[in-house]
């Protein structure tokens, strides 16, 4: 049986693109529209009857509001001191790997495991470890004469953000190395062989072959953990609760404390579209460094 | 006018007939599903399961749907379902989650239900004192209480020729100090600075004050009468007498009990849910652990008396339920006796009915009788304000918080108080 109906050609890509559409109108826009909705509304579930239109009053108050800055600031810490030592390990253990050595199947797979565990395991371990009375690290320390006392890594406020940080870094840096042996794999052999041929060593190598034939992958790889690691609270949230008195608090477990915990969803909304909007001005920074990047290359 | 008045009869004979027929009744009734949350830990989900299944034996049309919740989840799973009109129909639940659920209008008046129940003359009436907290409206009954007692440990005690247990606060710190010993990795005391501070240091303030968390107008009397004095005097065990393992700041429970069973503390506060633990710690019987640790009341205050932090989880209703008559069910066959033991010969907690303090497990368990005591006197033991809308939210922001600038040292004893009471009283407006 033939079928008649006849769709004008210029309206087929629009229907093909129509569920995909749907889905981002569905589980992006409308929730973000909502939350955008929700940040101008004064809205705590306490005050039921206290539901009302306050305009920017949530955003004002955001930005009067000293425990804010002092969050951001330690956001910027927190992906900063994560980041840089995920990629710089990352890329070293994916040089590494990409190198012949017996058993390396075998060290490729193991790389991966921190990756694997669940983040909250990984909090709970770490969290231990830290510990000054049973934790090893603390036990390793004094008997290695480290240390002439037992330290408080969680509890002392000059440490408990970069004891977390160190957590961090453990568990994303497989992220990279993976990512980027990948991206060294598909480089093509003969480069390396025309760059030593022309007498470059293996600095030089890196520099002029190896780095610019991965750096689209960098920053992808870059761009992608940079959204993770602000929008994590998993960590911060098991090992510190972010504190003591919100030494270790970041953005995003200041957000989650004042909608979950206060019930205050107007503030709450206000702080979200606060990160979206940082989170947009970093990705379009990468854009712009990517394509600049690219037209060099 | 004679067929409305006959109809009218017919009616009223049917309802008084319905309110007085036996629950049985109820059982051949037309088939209903209810659902249960709670948010136990996972060893406690087969014997949930097994009394659900009992219920449903006995109910067999109505269907119990049973969720559980891990409990770092349970609350905004909780705030959720409120806010999409999705909520259970009955939820073991957190004391201090009532005052925000009660403001929300999400709880339904137990008190209609709970005056008909003949079960309710065995249950301790202080789950009524605490289950009215909210408007002296019954909206939560609770079904297990949770005090707090002194954990020591008794092969220290001999071995600092420390007799018995301290009975007040100068005979605390001088046990604190002669067990501390820094180079050993020794401390005398494991405080809580963590999530639930809040509980000891205002215990601490009311042993003080005389137990005086709000003045007769409705206001703070917490940090007056000398509250603050209490609360200098708990800061300084760690900030002056350096008797505190140096994770104090950062201990929960579960660090402040492992500190105790692994050897770095001598002295710990919690509730009976550690008594498990420790006997399992020390020797996995009650013989071998009476060794190593016992237990005692709180070291009385300078006013003669000890507090003791009443901390409770139990039963609500809520208003979206389409069921309350078989829910209702439900609630009275998680208090029964049977059950009420069943849970807390598992859990540790002390059970709600009167009746199973008398059962042999629980008068043969050496450790239990100190937390019954401290329940028991009603001079001893206190509850919390969890009428309070943002009493949840106060615990877990700046009453944490305050105290912990004060064991870190970042301000005064005083400071501190000030700062807590001012939160407090913020609230109350």
């Amino acid at each position: 049986m033939r079928c008649h109906l006849r769709i004008p050609p210029r309206l087929v890509p629009y229907l093909l693109l129509a569920p995909a559409l749907g889905f981002i109108v569905l589980f992006i826009l409308y929730p973000l529209g909502l939350n955008l909705y929700t940040s101008f509304q004064h809205r705590v579930f306490t005050e039921p009857t206290g539901n009302r239109f306050v305009g920017i009053a949530n955003y004002l108050a955001v930005a009067k509001d000293p425990t804010f800055w002092l969050v951001l600031r330690q956001s910027a810490v927190w992906v900063v001191g994560s980041l840089a030592f995920q990629f710089i390990l990352g890329l070293a253990l994916a040089l590494l790997l990409n190198e012949r050595f017996p058993a390396r199947g075998l060290y490729r797979s193991l790389i991966l495991s921190p990756w694997a565990i669940s983040g909250v395991i990984i909090a709970i371990m770490w969290k231990w470890m830290y510990n000054p009375q049973v934790g090893v690290l603390n036990e390793i320390l004094v008997r290695l004469g480290l240390v002439g006392h037992r330290l408080a890594f969680l509890a002392d406020p000059s440490t408990s953000l970069p004891a977390v940080i160190l957590t961090n870094i453990w568990r994303g840096t497989p992220f990279f190395a993976v990512m980027l042996l990948a991206a060294l794999q598909a480089v093509p052999a003969a480069l390396y062989e025309a760059a030593a041929m022309d007498g470059a060593g293996t600095w030089r190598r890196f520099l002029h072959v190896t780095l610019p034939s991965i750096l689209p992958m960098v920053f992808a790889a870059l761009l992608l953990r940079t959204i993770w690691i602000f929008n994590d609270v998993d960590l911060i949230f098991v090992m510190t609760d972010g504190g003591p008195v919100r030494a270790s608090e970041t953005l995003a477990t200041f957000l989650y404390k004042k909608a979950s915990r206060d019930l205050d969803f107007g503030m709450g909304s206000a702080l979200a579209m606060v990160m979206f909007a940082i989170l947009m001005t970093i990705t379009a920074f990468y854009y712009r460094a990517f394509r600049r990047s690219d037209r060099i290359l | 006018m004679r067929a409305v008045s006959r109809l009218t009869v017919i009616l009223g004979l049917f309802l008084a007939l319905a309110g007085l027929l036996p629950a049985g009744a109820l059982a051949q009734a037309k088939p209903v599903t209810i659902t249960f949350w709670d948010a136990e830990p996972a060893d406690l989900v087969k014997l949930r399961t097994e009394i659900l299944k009992g219920f449903e034996a006995k109910y067999p049309n109505i269907k119990v749907n049973y969720l559980n919740i891990p409990y770092a989840e349970a609350r905004q799973k909780l705030v959720t379902a409120a806010a999409t009109k999705t909520l259970p129909d009955t939820m073991f639940f957190q004391a201090t989650w009532l005052g925000e659920f009660a403001a929300m209008g999400e709880l339904l008046d137990l008190g209609p239900y709970a005056d008909k129940w003949a079960g309710a003359k065995n249950l301790l009436p202080q789950v009524f004192s605490v289950g009215k907290a909210y408007k002296n409206t019954l909206y939560y009954l609770p079904s297990e209480f949770q005090i707090d007692a002194l954990y020591y440990r008794t092969d220290w005690f001999k071995e600092a020729g420390i007799k018995a247990p301290p009975s007040n606060w100068a005979e605390f710190l001088d046990a604190a100090k002669k067990m501390t010993n820094p180079t050993k990795n020794r401390y005398g005391f494991s405080m809580r600075g963590a999530g639930g501070n809040e509980r000891y240091y205002i215990m601490w303030m009311l042993m003080a004050n005389g137990n005086v968390f709000f003045e007769k107008d409705g206001s703070l009397g917490l940090h007056k009468h000398g509250g603050m004095d209490g609360l200098k005097n708990y800061l300084e065990l760690c900030t002056v007498h350096q008797v505190c393992t140096p994770n104090s700041v950062n201990n929960s429970f579960l660090e402040n009990t492992a500190e105790f069973s692994s050897g770095a503390a001598g002295m710990y506060i919690h509730n009976q849910y550690s008594v498990a633990r420790q006997v399992k710690a020390f020797g996995g019987t009650v013989e071998a652990a009476r060794e190593k640790f016992g237990t005692a009341p709180i070291p009385r205050g300078p006013k003669g008396r000890y507090i003791a932090a009443n901390f409770t989880n139990g039963y609500v209703m809520f208003k979206q339920s389409a069921h309350p008559a078989e829910t209702w069910e439900l609630v009275k066959w998680m208090l029964s006796p049977e059950n009420d033991s069943k849970f807390s010969q598992t859990t540790g907690a002390l059970p709600a009915n009167k009746s199973v303090y008398e059962e042999a497990w629980f008068k043969n368990n050496p450790f239990l009788g100190v937390f019954k005591q401290q329940l028991d006197d009603p001079t001893g033991s206190f509850n919390f304000p969890i009428q309070m809308a943002k009493w949840n939210s106060l615990i877990a922001g700046p009453l944490k918080e305050e105290f912990q600038k004060g064991l870190l040292k970042q301000q005064s004893a005083e400071a501190t108080g000030e700062a807590i009471a001012k939160a407090i009283s913020d609230a109350l407006k």
